[in-house]
């Protein structure tokens, strides 16, 4: 067999210690974080440590024709790493060295394995901050986050992964490298093929070094916790903060039922009948975020909240575990937990949870939503179990509806999660026919037999 | 904690994983392989595959199961509270039931559950250290000319000590003042009494200045966790029961207040493993419930006995405090042993980055995957050594040894006690205790 084939040139390249096969070893690989999705064991795992590793295996991948999937921490939501049509599992935790802090040009240039988390460790010194931050910064990967364009809590002020990505190399389909971007704050130089490979989801070209932006640390902070008994007037708030020429770092929504979860899970002293929290954080020059966190509290009073203020860093603390634990409260509750990143402009918050909330109703289904209200981003999280049939039927019309809906408000069907596999049949919805020839067109270009991440974002032509 | 169910009963347990990774995060396995067979992740989804028949059990799955330090970063990490090492044990347990364990560690486990045995083998062992052993040229410790027990030839271990700690005492140790107002008995555990002999001494010394009668039955045994943790629970029951029938008639004899270790391991033997691991047999869970009630650390168990209120003589030295797994995240115990520390006049304390991290040893997986370890050892040898301390202490006879090689491979010159060693010789400074 030809993939077998594959695999012992891979072994003579990286030696038997870099080339895993084991049955075991395959089981391990064979998923990633999302939940509800087919899984698939890969025929091999190869970890490289070299950018000339990476050429040699796509060599042989194009030779053999065998399926890559490049892969980080496994931790993306979106079906993204699992290998569905067999082949092999490139995985760059061993790449994780971060090559070059510039602080004078406010860069930094790291091997596509590096953690997030341990790339503000290391700029922490200099005073700057690598901002795009999603629940996952101390395991996700600098090349999954980029692939996947992650966002993040501090989205609203300091946007996501693109807008921090400088510069690429990139390893082709047929094993040829190039370069885009720099280290430069401007650079119209040709299309901008940053932007195209971030983002893509390891369908065109695999990232092998990312050159990026770093910015100074904010001094200050101030959290707040809002509360609703009514969701227009959380909308409004909103709203209103924006129309207060704030932009705030964090804008947090939590609904009823992510409320009460959390609640029940870790006594965070949330009140159970409120219909809608705000959490809240500005950030900047100390007296900026003095001038600025009373604006907000003054709006949340205005559309009537009840405003609590963290005095101390415990409380801050105390508010942000309250938001941290949304997620896991709502996974102990079932089994399965299907999170969405459906996203609507700002504007339509509040009718699109009452939308999901009757959505909710009609298929008789537990659905908490919480997310980054300030840009729009929330992720309803249904729960259910995936042993049961006759109700993940109920959950996949559920979905499908939920889509619909937030196309049809002007939203998007993915805020930061990606496409993958999990969300390609609705892509039609949002970019058309048309649209979707032109992702097709773009990975036939780069990757004309479908050998990165196939069945992934673009489906072959059958 | 449920450990040791079958893997079935394990089930519920890993519907709870959501399968985010932030196991990853923390494991030490996994900063070294970078394999996700190696994390919480990876072997929770092997057992989900083993129980859902897309894996059949064999040696290849019960090694990657033994690829766990049961150190429970990972859980204490873990946004969905997944008890990830009793899965991680069940799936071992189930395995090493259905395919047998390698050869050789069979072989280890019958020599351990043998109490004579392991006593003479030990014991004999001291006296012919010398045939079989390097002394190293510096320091401490001896490589082995022959690997003993599968061992790894390169590593540093401690020498054994001529005389076992319970042979050093009678099993009645009255107070000093002879009037006892609290009586404890002492389980050793085997590294103590066959190495840190030291460690007991202290610790038996200070308890008795301070009004506590230590008891030492005699016929205690290994407390069975290198061989229930590596999944033979057969062999694991029998010792349990051997140690639960000796401590059960020590306290019917003595009426005894507490029970104590110095050892990560033997006091969540005792304190969550016993009554877990007999659960099927009612009479003997009963009365090892009734000692898990009694169990507790020397650490707390000292200042208890209201031992930082004693006079203490100063001790001009810099030291550090690596947090055993099981203590630290096992029992709990964290504070008392700084406590302790940092009230020895002249003591100045200093901790260390990640103080909790696993230091590698884990019992036998330090002995069955010593490259692997050896890596673990080396940051926790390289923090210890960023301190600056001159002295690292911790609370498990384990981790000492562990951390001595560690120290020994890295050619640092920093000394290992168990920080009631330091409170025993402030004790003499300030004639508390007199030799
Ligand atoms: C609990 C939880 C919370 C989360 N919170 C957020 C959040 O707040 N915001 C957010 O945006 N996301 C969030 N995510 C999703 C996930 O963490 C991100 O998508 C993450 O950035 C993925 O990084 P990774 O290293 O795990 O990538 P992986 O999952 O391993 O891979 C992601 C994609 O990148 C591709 N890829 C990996 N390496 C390369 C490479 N070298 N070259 C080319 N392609 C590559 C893969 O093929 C895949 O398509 C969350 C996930 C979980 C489980
Ligand atoms: S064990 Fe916990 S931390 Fe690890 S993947 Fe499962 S839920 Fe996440
Ligand atoms: S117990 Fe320790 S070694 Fe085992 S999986 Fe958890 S973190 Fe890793
Ligand atoms: S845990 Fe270790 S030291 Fe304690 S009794 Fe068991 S083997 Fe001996």
């Amino acid at each position: 067999m030809s993939v077998q084939q594959a695999i012992r040139e891979m072994e003579t390249l990286l030696g038997k210690e870099r080339v895993l096969t084991t049955i075991e070893d395959l089981a391990c690989y064979a998923f990633d974080a999302t939940a509800d999705m087919p899984s698939h064991r890969p025929d091999a795992i190869v970890l490289p440590q070299t950018t000339e590793e990476v050429q040699a295996i796509m060599r042989i991948a194009s030779k053999h024709k065998t399926p890559i999937y490049p892969r980080g921490a496994g931790t993306n939501l979106s079906g993204g790493t699992i290998p569905l049509k067999g082949g092999v599992v490139v995985t760059f935790q061993r790449m994780n060295k971060i090559l070059e802090i510039d602080a004078e040009n406010l860069t930094a240039t790291v091997q596509p394995g590096v953690v997030i988390q341990s790339l503000n460790t290391a700029v922490a010194p200099y005073g700057l901050i690598y901002p795009p931050d999603p629940g996952t910064v101390s395991t996700a990967t600098m090349a999954g986050s980029t692939a996947e364009c992650s966002g993040g809590l501090r989205g609203l002020k300091y946007g996501v992964t693109k807008h921090y990505i400088m510069g690429l190399e990139v390893v082709l389909a047929n094993g040829e490298k190039f370069r885009c971007g720099g280290k430069t704050v401007k650079n119209v130089t040709a299309y901008d093929l940053v932007k195209l490979f971030t983002g893509s989801e390891g369908t065109l070209g695999i990232i092998t070094e990312l050159i990026v932006k770093l910015i100074p640390a904010p001094e200050s902070r101030k959290s707040m916790l809002a509360i609703f008994s009514d969701l227009d007037d959380a909308g409004k708030a909103i709203a209103g903060i924006i129309s207060a020429k704030v932009i705030p770092a964090t804008l947090e929504i939590m609904d009823k039922t992510t409320i009460q979860t959390v609640e029940s899970f870790s006594h965070a002293g949330l009140p159970t009948d409120a219909e809608a929290v705000l959490l809240i954080e500005v950030d900047g020059i100390p007296e900026v975020v003095a001038k600025e966190a009373e604006s907000v509290e003054e709006v949340c009073k205005q559309f009537k909240g009840n405003v609590r203020v963290a005095e101390t860093d415990k409380e801050r603390d105390q508010l942000w575990a309250a938001r941290r634990a949304a997620l896991p409260a709502l996974a102990q509750k079932s089994p399965t937990t299907v999170l969405e990143d459906a996203t609507v402009p700002r504007s339509r918050i509040p009718e699109m949870l009452r939308a999901i909330r009757q959505i909710a109703k009609k298929y008789d289904l537990l659905i908490g939503t919480f997310g980054h209200a300030g840009d729009g981003n929330l992720h309803p999280t249904i729960l259910c179990d995936e042993r049961n049939e006759e109700q993940m039927k109920r959950v996949h019309k559920a979905v499908d509806e939920i889509f619909r809906v937030a196309v049809d408000l002007g939203g998007t069907l993915s805020g930061e999660h990606g496409i993958g596999m999990a969300k390609m049949k609705y892509l039609e919805w949002e970019l058309g026919a048309t649209g979707v020839d032109v992702l097709r067109r773009i990975k036939e270009a780069l990757d004309p037999e479908y050998l990165l991440n196939p069945g992934k974002m673009v489906a072959g032509r059958n | 904690m449920a450990d040791y169910k079958t893997l079935k009963k394990a089930g519920e347990l890993m519907q709870q994983c959501m399968k985010c990774g932030n196991c990853q995060a923390v494991c030490p396995l996994y900063m070294e392989t970078m394999h996700e067979g190696a994390v919480a992740r990876g072997k929770i989804r092997l057992a989900v595959d083993v129980l859902e028949g897309r894996l059949q059990p064999t040696h290849g799955l019960l090694d990657k199961f033994a690829l766990c330090l049961t150190c429970k970063a990972c859980e204490a990490n873990c946004p969905c509270g997944v008890h990830c090492v009793d899965i991680i044990l069940a799936a071992r347990a189930q395995m090493a039931e259905t395919v047998g364990l390698p050869m050789i560690k069979q072989s280890i486990f019958k020599g351990l559950k043998l109490r004579r045995m392991l006593n003479f083998g030990l014991k004999t062992g001291a006296l012919f250290q010398g045939v079989a052993l390097k002394r190293r040229s510096e320091g401490k410790g001896r490589t082995m000319r022959v690997s003993v027990m599968g061992m790894d030839v390169r590593r540093v271990i401690p020498d054994l000590a001529t005389t076992p700690a319970r042979d050093m005492f009678e099993e009645y140790n009255p107070a000093h003042s002879g009037k006892g107002k609290m009586r404890a008995a002492f389980f050793t555990g085997c590294v103590n009494n066959f190495i840190y002999t030291d460690t007991c001494k202290a610790i038996v010394e200070v308890l008795r200045a301070n009004d506590v009668d230590v008891i030492i039955p005699k016929a205690q045994h290994c407390c069975g966790a290198p061989v229930f943790i590596n999944g033979d629970r057969n062999i694991g029951r029998e010792m349990a029961r051997h140690n639960i029938d000796v401590f059960t008639a020590a306290d019917q004899k003595y009426n005894l207040d507490h029970i104590f270790m110095a050892c990560g391991t033997c006091v969540c033997s005792f304190a969550e493993h016993y009554p877990h691991l007999l659960e099927n047999d009612p009479e003997y869970q009963r009365k090892a419930e009734v000692l898990a009630k009694k169990t507790i650390d020397a650490n707390p168990l000292v200042i208890k006995a209201g031992g930082l209120e004693k006079p203490m003589g100063t001790i001009e030295r810099s030291v550090t405090y690596h947090d055993s797994c099981h203590l630290a995240r096992g029992m709990k115990v964290t504070a008392e042993p700084r406590q302790i520390l940092r009230s020895i006049p002249g003591v100045k304390f200093y901790e260390m980055t990640n103080p909790a991290r696993c230091c590698g040893g884990a019992g036998s997986f330090s002995l069955t995957h010593y490259d692997l370890s050896k890596q673990v050892t080396a940051k926790k040898a390289a923090d210890i050594s960023q301190t600056g301390a001159q002295t690292a202490t911790t609370g498990c006879p384990g981790c000492r040894m562990t951390i001595e090689d560690g120290l020994a491979q890295a050619h640092l010159a920093v000394d290992t006690v168990h920080p009631i060693k330091l409170l025993y010789e402030s004790y003499k400074l300030s004639g508390v205790i007199r030799d």
